[in-house]
């Protein structure tokens, strides 16, 4: 398995250099934009959710952007409960804040509390994508030493392939042979003094490979945040079957020209193009650019995954697909709607995962994190019902609708739940005979129920737990106290980030 | 020097007066073990099973052969005793005496793989000649102290002590029948292959396997019933109820199914449909005896010699064709069912649970190769096979593998495309669950031939079309040069011509 490094950085301050607002061409002057950030950070625990982890610090690297921006990648910052940020020249240690996180696209931007801080400092201009073979220079805070770090290689590479920190996404990716190492994380990478990249993974299993947010994600993030809020790449959720036109027969039965349309095998409930575009589908273009046997287009110079350019859309943007369904060609136009809320595959970032505990029984939201807690193969030590029901909730009937799959995540020890001992990794089918669809609703029916007896009743497992009402309901506090669970149920869900501040 | 010579020959002949004195103390000693091992030599023999099952992975070869070693127990007739997992596929069994090097060849006279036991007899009556069967034993309680009987090497038997902890109810290593056990702790390594465990003369147990949790036997009571039928005129197997039922100690649970006034009892959670009491049992009835036999809520019943034992073992008592009766409380009310049992069978349900020997059925559509979905094939991915083989299959053998109604009902799966111009573009794809073929639904290989001889018209031409389970895609092949393209695959691929290539029309179920 591909695993990437997210890499953070450290820093050195060295003196300011006065300048002016207006763009420079000196690179020393470059350097003075770049930021070294140190994290606090504490994460959830997905095993038992009330709970927090013991606080980790690191060290990444950001560079100002104007207008009172750092801009660092997310995993930087992830989870961030006391950030700061120095640079060169200056002594001082500001305390930052996170103003926008972009976990889909592993990008965040900071400010400071003290607006003076940036009298200045340029801001970094941004370039265009780079091509193939040109130079960069990687500037950050890597490890090895306390001073800023340059190191200097050639654009090796543009894909449209994973990013580590969310997990489940791809975007544009360029690939570089500068050594970009734990540190470097968030830092400038420049072209001709301009920015042409974040630098923000690496192949662990590879030397001199390692990875930047293009200029492009960086862009549409900067104009996603315009209004004030971050909307997020549209998920396209078009599963789609590569190669499968390569073969004559089947380009005859669809009725495509030799050469062009990838296959449409399924398209996701919770997202847009859902209804507008079918199963059976093969499409043969976006956006007028041709769409090959092997699902690329040309996109600046490279041979690319179609989905680059929808990945690049913002959400209320319009999209328009060719298609040749059942032998008839057809133009398909839609707007990108918002996703509706779907399984947590990716990793997520959250203040605490959706969890809600009920006479000392602890419920939480399937999540990928919550997997995760079965330690680095996870992907094959975890329950088999629970990874094959967060894999596979799209294609499962009773799953599709949800918004979370609930399951059965632990029990605080007492009389009153005893006998619902060993259900730990059960997934919840109804209460009450009500198909439960999410944790709001499940905490709602927990609620208002008047029965002698909640009854739940366990997917894939012919079982059932069962207790008193009345006695659960009373045992409630009595459990939170002696487990010390302060916060017995928490609803909200990514829409609270792990860096927003609880209470504040 | 003379004088030397003289010395070291009174030292020699003290030495060796000495070493013969005690050789001959241990000698003697030995040599009352070795009475005891001897009189075992006339009752135990050596087995080597030459075996070659089918590669299911490449469903139209075998694999390489296999040799396996094991004992066997005279019993009465002439034959002899052994594990099924022993002879499992068996092509050759040569059985040699102790301490005599001439071999003779075995036929399989009976072979059940759901218990794990096999009779065999010799072509030549000369080898078991002058031979003693053991006296199959009755039961044995926990805590009882035994003997088992192991080759020491090739010509000679040597013995352990053990014990028997506990008689509970497993799977065996053959099948998924539930039987009963004996599991015993002894210092002995390298056990389970069919070495006998005895008292004195009296076979009380046989080997079976061997693990962290001590060796494990089967019991004498299950030999006895298995040589005693193997003897009748027709071999009827071992029963099973065909439920699924859970234990039932939780008073709120007990309330709930109105059962607040039964004694012990568990819940029914499941009854397939291949069950003698499909009809008659219903989900949430609480099975309160079996026979007569009362169940805790732990599904155990008290049983002679043994104690508290798993109602299974009432089962393995029983033979298909009998009418056994049940008690049951529904919502609070006995009533008591009989239905007639029927044979269990491993491969009755969605996914058969072994092939020893036999061919594997497939069916390869211009280079697309299709077959069962078997226990079998998701041991290729090795002895971690339960975590590495795809999470598809493991869910389906593991949440969708009820007996179906319809026998012969199974997952048929795409292994891999053998690639060629033919099914260009396919040949990434391998390892999911084939559920519609030509619009028609899958759920056996004679269902998906029935399927292809009516293929998709499109346009004046003829096509195939195979869709797969989540999110697997989609394959769509012509018709036309389909023979010519699967010629190709067979040469290139060194497919024999005895292979289940499609031919349209074909009556006969693909091997």
């Amino acid at each position: 398995m591909i695993s990437f490094r997210a890499l953070m950085l450290s820093a050195f301050c060295s003196q300011i250099l006065a300048s002016s607002p207006a763009r420079s061409d000196s690179f020393s002057e470059l350097r003075q934009s770049v930021y070294k950030v140190r994290t606090i950070a504490q994460e959830p625990d997905y095993g038992s959710p009330w709970r927090f982890r013991s606080q980790g610090g690191g060290h990444g690297t950001g560079f100002y952007i104007g207008r009172g921006r750092i801009l660092t990648n997310a995993h930087v910052v992830a989870h961030g409960r006391f950030i700061s940020v120095e640079r060169e020249g200056d002594s001082r240690q500001l305390t930052a804040a996170v103003q926008f996180i972009a976990h889909d696209c592993d990008l965040a931007i900071l400010t400071v509390k003290d607006v003076d801080a940036f009298k200045g400092v340029l801001p970094l201009d941004f370039g265009s994508l780079p091509k193939l073979h040109t130079p960069v220079i990687t500037v950050g805070y890597p490890m090895g030493g306390d001073q800023m770090s340059i190191t200097q290689g050639v654009v090796s590479r543009v894909s449209f392939s994973a990013y580590s920190h969310p997990g489940d996404r791809e975007h544009l990716l360029v690939q570089v042979d500068s050594a970009i190492n734990p540190g470097n994380s968030g830092g400038p990478v420049l072209q001709n003094n301009e920015v042409v990249g974040v630098a923000f993974q690496a192949y662990s299993a590879a030397e001199n490979t390692g990875y930047i947010i293009p200029t492009p994600i960086i862009e549409r993030f900067l104009k996603d945040v315009e209004d004030g809020r971050y909307d997020g790449h549209p998920e396209d959720g078009i599963l789609v079957q590569p190669d499968a036109m390569l073969n004559p027969a089947a380009a005859r039965f669809y009725g495509t020209k030799d050469g062009i349309g990838i296959k449409v095998i399924e398209v996701f409930s919770h997202v847009a193009p859902y209804g507008k575009i079918l199963p059976g589908d093969v499409l043969t273009a976006i956006e007028g650019h041709p769409i090959g046997l092997d699902g690329r287009i040309n996109y600046q110079g490279e041979r690319l995954d179609y989905t680059v350019l929808y990945d690049l859309k913002q959400i209320g943007e319009k999209v328009s697909f060719d298609v040749m369904r059942q032998g008839q060609p057809q133009k398909v136009t839609f707007t990108i709607a918002p996703s509706k809320k779907s399984f947590l595959r990716g990793n997520t970032y959250a203040r605490r995962p959706r969890y809600v505990t009920f006479a000392g029984v602890v419920f939480t939201a399937l999540s990928r994190n919550y997997l995760q807690t079965w330690g680095k193969t996870w992907y094959l030590k975890a329950p088999l019902l629970l990874r094959y029901v967060l894999r596979n909730a799209f294609y499962t009937e009773r799953f599709k609708g949800n918004e979370d799959i609930v399951v059965v995540s632990g029990r605080l020890a007492h009389p009153v739940n005893t006998y619902v001992r060993d259900r730990e990794t059960s997934i919840v089918d109804t209460l009450n005979g009500t198909p439960v669809t999410s944790m709001a609703q499940f905490a709602e029916l927990l609620a208002q129920i008047k029965d002698e007896f909640i009854k739940i009743s366990l997917f894939e497992r012919d079982d059932v737990m069962i207790l008193p009402r009345e006695a659960a309901q009373k045992a409630n506090d009595e459990v939170n106290k002696a487990y010390g669970v302060d916060v017995p149920m928490w609803l909200q869900g990514t829409e609270v980030d792990g860096t927003e501040r609880e209470g504040a | 020097m003379f004088f030397c010579r003289q010395k070291f020959s009174v030292y020699a002949l003290v030495l060796g007066v000495m070493t013969t004195v005690l050789e001959s103390r241990s000698f003697a000693a030995g040599k009352m073990a070795q009475e005891t091992l001897s009189s075992f030599e006339d009752s135990v023999v050596m087995l080597t099973t030459s075996s070659q099952g089918w590669d299911a992975h490449n469903p139209w070869s075998k694999r390489e052969p296999q040799t396996i070693s094991s004992l066997g127990v005279i019993v009465s007739g002439g034959r002899i005793l052994t594990t099924a997992f022993a002879v499992r596929g068996a092509m050759n069994i040569e059985g040699r005496r102790f301490g005599e090097s001439k071999r003779f060849e075995l036929d399989v006279l009976v072979v059940d793989y759901e218990i794990n036991l096999a009779l065999l007899k010799p072509k030549n009556t000369e080898f078991t000649q002058g031979m003693r069967p053991l006296t199959i034993g009755g039961a044995v309680a926990p805590g009882t102290g035994l003997t088992i009987i192991k080759d020491r090497d090739p010509f000679r038997l040597t013995q352990m002590q053990g014990r028997i902890t506990e008689v509970s109810v497993l799977r065996s290593a053959t099948s998924a029948y539930a039987a009963t056990v004996y599991q015993i702790e002894t210092r002995g390594q390298g056990l389970g292959w069919a070495e006998p465990v005895v008292s004195g003369n009296t076979l009380l147990a046989l080997t079976t396997g061997q693990d962290e949790g001590g060796l494990y036997a089967i019991p004498s009571t299950l030999v006895k019933r298995f040589v005693d039928e193997a003897t009748s005129s027709k071999y009827r197997g071992f029963p099973a109820l065909g439920i699924s039922v859970r234990p039932l100690i939780d008073p709120n649970q007990r309330h709930d199914l109105g059962a607040d006034n039964v004694r012990g009892g568990v819940r029914v959670v499941k009854v397939f449909a291949t069950s003698p009491f499909a009809d008659k049992l219903q989900v949430d009835d609480v099975l309160v005896s079996v026979e007569g036999y009362t169940l805790s809520g732990y599904g155990d019943v008290l049983w002679p010699v043994w104690g508290k034992v798993s109602m299974q073992v009432i089962l393995n008592t029983l033979y298909p064709g009998h009418k056994i009766r049940l008690v049951v409380a529904r919502h609070g009310r006995k009533i008591t069912l009989e239905a007639e049992l029927t044979r269990f069978s491993s491969n009755r349900f969605m996914v058969p649970h072994y092939r020893f020997g036999e061919v594997e059925p497939h069916l390869i559509f211009g280079g697309i190769v299709l077959q069962e979905l078997t226990r079998d094939y998701m041991m290729i991915w090795g002895k971690d096979w339960q975590e590495n083989a795809p999470l598809e299959f493991l869910y389906t053998y593991e949440y969708e593998n009820d007996p179906p109604k319809q026998e012969g009902d199974r997952f048929v799966i795409l292994n891999r495309v053998l690639p060629d111009e033919f099914n260009r573009g396919y040949e990434s794809l391998d390892n999911n669950i084939l559920v519609e073929a030509n619009g028609q639904k899958i759920r056996s290989l004679a269902a998906l031939q029935k399927a292809l001889d009516q293929p998709v018209e499109r346009n004046g031409k003829k096509y195939a079309v195979f869709k797969f389970s989540g999110g697997g895609g989609e394959i769509v092949l012509g018709y036309d040069d389909l023979d010519n393209a699967q010629r190709r695959i067979a040469k290139n691929f060194g497919i024999p011509s005895s292979s289940s290539f499609f031919t349209e029309n074909k009556t006969s179920t693909p091997k």
